[in-house]
């Protein structure tokens, strides 16, 4: 497969986001059901992750010899640029989905009703907030990466 | 990058230049060779400044090496 150093290095990047994910939502599914935080033993995942992060683009930079690509030129800025808009859009619109479904359960939106934003009332705790937030730039960054690869591949 | 409707002469231009291959008018142009196959296979357009520069390659004006037809 005829490919490119700058693609190359997409490709790991992608391979780490796509690991990085999977151990940290298996982990935390592991850990807590995705619907309560278990302070310390969170720390301890969060440590993991970082940790699996660093060795992970160690070890795969060392098996594919992660080279240094050429410098930019326009061709690769608007290929970057695309991916960064879609991986963008797609943030924000799991954000505002996140912030609605908040405010719906909540009852914020109803007229005439006072709502407080407690924990206890809450069908969408901070866990669930969280693990969401996580979900959306975890995915942000795969869609971000997959449309840079997607451009690449076509030519 | 759908194909559009400029269309080049760029891969004609480099044999009629002594065979120039694409790594060649990459480095002259300042440009990745991936780019250079993109614009021969129609799938990218250059920037004004680019065209330019290719077209000052080969010695020749813009129009003969970008054409934009009608319709």
């Amino acid at each position: 497969m005829n490919i490119s150093a700058r693609e190359k290095n997409i490709w790991i990047e992608f391979t780490i986001t796509a690991v990085v994910s999977l151990y940290y939502f298996y982990s935390s599914y592991r850990l807590s059901g995705w619907t309560q935080i278990v302070g310390y033993d969170m720390g301890i995942l969060v440590m993991n992750v970082i940790v699996l992060s660093v060795v992970a683009s160690i070890i795969l930079s060392v098996l594919f010899s992660r080279e240094n690509p050429e410098q930019k030129d326009e061709r690769d800025l608007v290929i970057e640029s695309r991916g960064n808009a879609l991986g963008y859009y797609f943030l924000t619109l799991l954000c505002c989905t996140l912030i609605g479904t908040i405010m719906l359960s909540e009852g914020i939106l109803s007229i005439g009703e006072t709502a407080t934003l407690t924990a206890q009332t809450s069908s969408i705790n901070s866990a669930v907030a969280m693990h969401s937030l996580m979900v959306a730039l975890l995915v942000s960054a795969l869609l971000k990466q997959a449309t840079q690869l997607f451009f690449y591949r076509r030519g | 990058m759908a194909k559009n409707k400029i269309e080049n002469k760029i891969r004609q231009l480099r044999f009629e230049n002594g065979q120039m291959t694409q790594s060649d008018l990459a480095s002259k142009v300042k440009v990745t060779r991936q780019t250079i196959l993109s614009l021969e296979a129609g799938r990218y357009s250059p920037s004004l400044e680019l065209a330019f520069r290719i077209a000052r390659a080969f010695q020749v004006p813009l129009e003969e090496v970008f054409q934009y037809p009608s319709g």
